[in-house]
């Protein structure tokens, strides 16, 4: 078969690259590693806190960690300004040592963040403060109030705590949720980056096609007697290989290394599987349209991580102004993404992402057409 | 009038290796010197030595009057060098690499555009000059490429084996040119294989093999040193193993070597004793052809190392 | 010096005919700056603007805790709607955040539940809802509280129960704001995309003297009557000078089109050089121990990539002081993401200096770890 050999050929060449083994399987790798390390565990931000010691410190730093928020302990006021202005924390608080309720005056916590960050952090804080607040204040009143002192106050609110009626808070949820599902700290990386370096990488090793072309290996290969069609689709093939076998090495290596559950391998493999149909085709759209190949590398980059970034493989395509999230649509990289959201993250399987699948196929055979006839040109003129 | 080029006791070694060993010669204004001899003899690592690319284990290089080291920069105004690859910027058009290398030369002004004008002329590039040089062609690189070594007016002109890969009617062309710059006082070295062009351009030859210079004259006078001595080249094929060794004890045979269905064979009066050697070669060889040739360097070269130029 | 400067001209010369220099120096950077920046909208800039309902049967509270909440607290979409059914509503349609509803037993003395109904997909806004429920629960349990402990310790004098509902706070929570030594959202990625590429054109600027060297034309530099160090210098001008101007445009063009806020003129100007200085080392280097123009290529393009995802120029590294951050900082790109942060924000002059200074002397070691070894970029044995 003159087709496998072509492939085989294309493949092993690719293969031989010490760069293109680093950037096709080592890299996306690092990468998922990183996105998860630094988003994926406990995303809570976490508060600075100094006079943690303190009657009011113990008890705030109790209820705000208590409430999924990470507490890192800070010797002076100066050293928790470096920290939040360096972002090492969100938010810092510095506590007054002093007995709220013999004081005469509030004890001051200071809460200090860069203008416009840590809401969350000072909600939490004020409501530690104000949950702790309501016996002290009653204490402190019914000693300035009944002339009493301040244990004696604070002992007697402690009597009737028991026999008052308390307003509480109760929570539920409404609307829909941004992402169904439960997401595992590596998995919105690894879908994400599957779908971006396969894509990236079919761009960006155009430059291949062209070089083929320079050094007349293309027309030798025409000289031979063999059809143009066995060619193309033998380049195709090797290409379409090329592809595959990094979305699957990714799929692999992400499922074993970090335990990323890829969902119904039948779904998964078929929206990877056409996924990267359509990248091939397109790098080959521009490996025959181009005719410097180190430009096309160039240009391939760009274009890859450009519609990457377009369709959703650096932030969630959720998260974009509306305008962006309709230009979106356009994308291969969207409809890949938008199908691993179904299978990853709410157990979805292939008969769920049949529409996805479906506009991706209809991508991958307009594109390829034209390429294929991109291609048959640029090789025979 | 004192040489243009003096080189004495020149010695690199490469590790273990002995590229050049003891290797001097001189070269007079209007002379061309050809360095003849296999690839791998020493021919460009001589020629790095005198241009001051390569330091030198010993020996001494003098240009015109100067001593050439690695560190020397005035010294090299008179030295004028052709690598043996294309060595000029692609992306270059041929008056802008002619004028950046005239300006590193320390010309100035119009002494610059007079200057690549000439070369422009001289290379047959004068109504290309403004287009980038890698839409030349193969021969017009080459020009171009030797045309950059003539820019500033060398005193000698030292040309790395500048035939080497190019077609037939381009090589011409260089080896006419080169040609005509000898008689216009330019001291030119000449490194080749080909017994050919050092037949045709050098006034005198040295002839190295293995880093060291093993005769050195001119032609008529490195002919007459071997006696005279015919060289007879056979076709041969089939059984062909331990042929030049059979052939070398036959009396009389100075030479003999074989490469790839080629024989080589020097001794006198080839004519007289073609058929003995004939029937020494056809004993389990097929001989597909035979030529007796009228002494030449190749000839020397065989007597003289017992092997043949080409490879 | 003349020559100096011709081979710098020269070599500025080659850069701005090749057009892949040019891809990959500004219209890389700048191309994916902008679509990032496009794509991510405000989702970078880490604001957080829930927009809450509240609803009040009493009819009491509302009006100032509404109030409390835009003027105090700094929120802009609070809204007191009519009736619950509205602020129910306006969750479940994706509208609110969350709503926070207030019974009727709240006035009273019974035992009753503030609701808060947050939204699936804001967690964060839902509990930022919540502590103000809790803030406003502990406000009415206080007053019942000292209410109680009064009585018990026999204060019948009626108007000792008038202060109740102005108690004085025990803890007051004051706002010390930080300013910002980390680069806001747009400013981020167009300095982390200016650092990442800049490194690649400046190596592939430094590595020419290996094409040079591989085409033959360096043997014929070393033959003309120039001396080595001109050569030397002025090559390295060229890189230097290609980097800065790369560097330049990109920093006009971000301000200019993305209205990215890169700081202090003297803090860009020195970084960039400290930067170009790290990259020209790193590359001199390479040319040293690589072969042909290729081999340095690529290897080059791995390890700016590597040191620049370590250096936080795609995720910004966290300094917890973690492995992480402690390998980070062998990368140039860490320092100068630091440096530029303290310069586009609160950082003093130092903050800037020393990240400046570090890069510097990676630069001089690599430099000079290359020029001991400059040998084996000129063949000159």
């Amino acid at each position: 078969m003159k087709v496998l050999t072509i492939a085989a050929t294309g493949l092993r060449r690719f293969l031989r690259e010490k760069e293109n083994v680093f950037f096709v399987f080592i890299f996306p790798i690092l990468i998922i590693m990183f996105i998860g390390l630094q988003f994926g565990a406990g995303s809570a931000p976490t508060l600075g806190v100094v006079g943690s010691g303190t009657p009011v410190g113990q008890v705030v730093v109790d209820a705000v960690s208590s409430d999924g928020f990470g507490i890192r302990e800070y010797g002076s006021a100066d050293e928790l300004l470096d920290a939040v202005e360096l972002r090492q924390v969100e938010a810092g608080i510095v506590i007054e040592d002093t007995d709220p309720v013999a004081s005469d005056r509030p004890t001051q916590v200071t809460f200090i963040s860069r203008e416009g960050f840590g809401l969350e952090l000072r909600s939490a804080v004020q409501a530690a403060a104000v949950d702790m607040s309501a016996e002290l204040r009653a204490a402190r009143y019914v000693a300035d109030v009944g002339g009493m002192g301040a244990a004696e106050a604070s002992a007697l609110i402690g009597l009737v705590t028991d026999h008052v009626e308390v307003v509480d808070v109760a929570v539920s949820r409404g609307g829909e949720p941004l992402f169904e599902g439960e997401i595992e700290q590596f998995d919105f990386g690894a879908s994400s980056q599957v779908v971006l370096f396969t894509f990236l990488t079919s761009l960006s090793t155009s430059g291949h096609l062209i070089l083929t072309r320079k050094l007349g290996v293309s027309s030798r290969m025409l000289v031979s007697p063999t059809p143009v069609g066995v060619i193309v689709s033998g380049e195709t093939l090797g290409r379409y290989a090329v592809a595959l076998v990094q979305a699957l090495f990714i799929i692999l290596a992400t499922a074993f290394m970090f335990g990323v559950d890829w969902g119904d391998p039948l779904g998964s493999a078929a929206v990877i599987g056409v996924f990267a149909l359509v990248s091939t085709a397109a790098g080959i759209l521009l490996g025959s349209l181009l005719q410097n190949d180190q430009q096309a590398g160039g240009v391939g980059v760009m274009l890859g991580i450009g519609l990457g970034a377009l369709g959703g493989s650096m932030l969630p395509y959720e998260l974009f102004p509306d305008t962006v999230q309709r230009i979106a649509r356009f994308t291969p990289h969207y409809w890949a993404l938008r199908g691993f959201r179904d299978l990853l993250f709410t157990d979805g399987t292939i008969a769920d992402v049949t529409d996805e699948i479906g506009v991706l196929a209809a991508i991958a055979v307009g594109l390829l057409a034209v390429a294929t006839w991109a291609y048959r040109r640029a090789i025979t003129h | 009038m004192s040489p243009v080029l003096v080189c004495e006791g020149l010695h690199k070694s490469f590790g273990e290796r002995k590229a050049v060993d003891g290797v001097g010669f001189e070269i007079a204004a209007g002379e061309t010197y050809g360095l003849l001899g296999p690839n791998g003899a020493g021919k460009t690592t001589t020629i790095s030595m005198i241009c001051g690319l390569l330091h030198k284990d010993a020996g001494t290089v003098i240009v015109d009057g100067e001593p050439i080291e690695v560190s020397s920069v005035g010294a090299r105004r008179a030295l004028g060098y052709v690598p043996q690859d294309l060595a000029i910027y692609p992306d270059l058009t041929a008056f802008e690499n002619l004028a950046f290398f005239a300006k590193l030369y320390g010309m100035r002004g119009v002494a610059v555009t007079a200057a690549v004008d000439r070369v422009l002329e001289l290379t047959g590039l004068a109504d290309r000059g403004k287009d980038r040089a890698d839409e030349f062609s193969g021969g017009m690189k080459r020009r171009l490429n030797i045309g950059i070594g003539l820019l500033h007016g060398p005193k000698l002109l030292m040309l790395d084996e500048p035939t080497v890969g190019v077609d037939p009617q381009s090589r011409n062309a260089i080896l006419d040119s080169v040609d005509a710059l000898g008689t216009e006082g330019l001291a030119v070295l000449y490194t080749t294989h080909y017994m050919e062009e050092a037949e045709r351009l050098c006034d005198r030859v040295g002839i190295i093999d293995d880093g060291k210079l093993v005769a050195e004259g001119t032609r008529r006078d490195l002919i007459a040193g071997i006696g005279q001595r015919d060289r007879v080249t056979f076709e041969v094929a089939g059984h062909v193993e331990g042929l030049a060794e059979r052939l070398l004890e036959l009396p009389g045979v100075d030479g003999a070597t074989q490469a790839e269905g080629r024989l080589e064979v020097v001794l006198k009066g080839a004519a007289a004793r073609l058929p003995e050697l004939i029937a020494a070669v056809s004993n389990g060889t097929v001989v597909k052809g035979v030529a007796v040739h009228e002494p030449d360097l190749e000839a020397v070269f065989l007597h003289l190392t017992g092997k043949a130029l080409r490879d | 010096m003349r020559t100096v400067f011709l081979l710098t001209w020269k070599d500025l010369r080659q850069r701005l005919r090749d057009k892949s220099m040019i891809l990959m120096a500004i219209v890389a950077p700048l191309a994916i700056t902008i679509i990032l920046t496009s794509v991510a909208g405000d989702a970078f800039e880490g604001r957080f603007q829930p927009s809450f309902r509240v609803h009040d049967a009493t009819g009491l509270i509302g009006p100032s805790l509404v109030a409390g909440l835009v003027d105090e607290a700094g929120f802009e979409d609070v809204e007191l709607v009519a009736t619950r059914q509205e602020a129910v509503a306006a969750v479940e349609d994706n509208e609110a955040s969350a709503a926070i509803l207030i019974p009727d037993g709240v006035a009273s003395a019974e035992a009753v539940s503030l609701e808060v109904i947050g939204n699936a997909g804001d967690g964060l806004a839902t509990a930022v809802a919540v502590s103000i429920a809790e803030a406003l629960a502990s406000e009415t349990n206080a007053g019942r509280l000292a209410a109680a402990g009064l009585v018990a310790g026999g204060v019948s004098n009626p108007a000792a129960f008038e202060g109740l509902t102005a108690m004085p706070p025990v803890i007051e929570i004051v706002a010390g704001e930080a300013g910002s030594r980390i680069l806001d959202g747009k400013t981020y990625l167009a300095v982390g995309m200016a650092l990442f590429f800049l490194f690649f054109s400046v190596q592939a600027a430094v590595l020419n003297v290996i094409e040079e060297r591989q085409e033959g034309t360096l043997q014929r530099l070393l033959v003309a009557p120039v001396g080595r160090a001109s050569i030397l210098v002025g090559k390295t001008l060229a890189a230097a000078l290609t980097g800065l101007v790369a560097m330049g445009v990109l920093v006009v063009a971000t301000t200019l089109m993305l209205g990215a806020s890169w700081g202090e003129v003297w803090g860009v100007v020195l970084l960039s050089v400290a930067a170009v200085m790290a990259a020209m080392g790193l590359g001199a280097v390479l040319a040293t121990i690589t072969r042909t123009a290729e081999q340095a290529g690529q290897f080059g393009g791995i390890v700016a990539t590597v040191l620049g995802l370590l250096g936080g120029v795609f995720f910004p590294i966290v300094g917890d002081g973690g492995w992480l951050d402690v390998l980070s900082r062998i990368s140039p790109h860490r320092w100068l993401m630091e440096g530029f942060g303290a310069n586009a924000g609160s950082g003093s002059p130092a903050d800037v200096i020393v990240p400046a200074l570090v890069v510097l002397g990676i630069g001089g070691v690599l430099g000079g770890v290359a020029l001991l070894r400059r040998a084996r970029l000129t063949g000159v044995v």
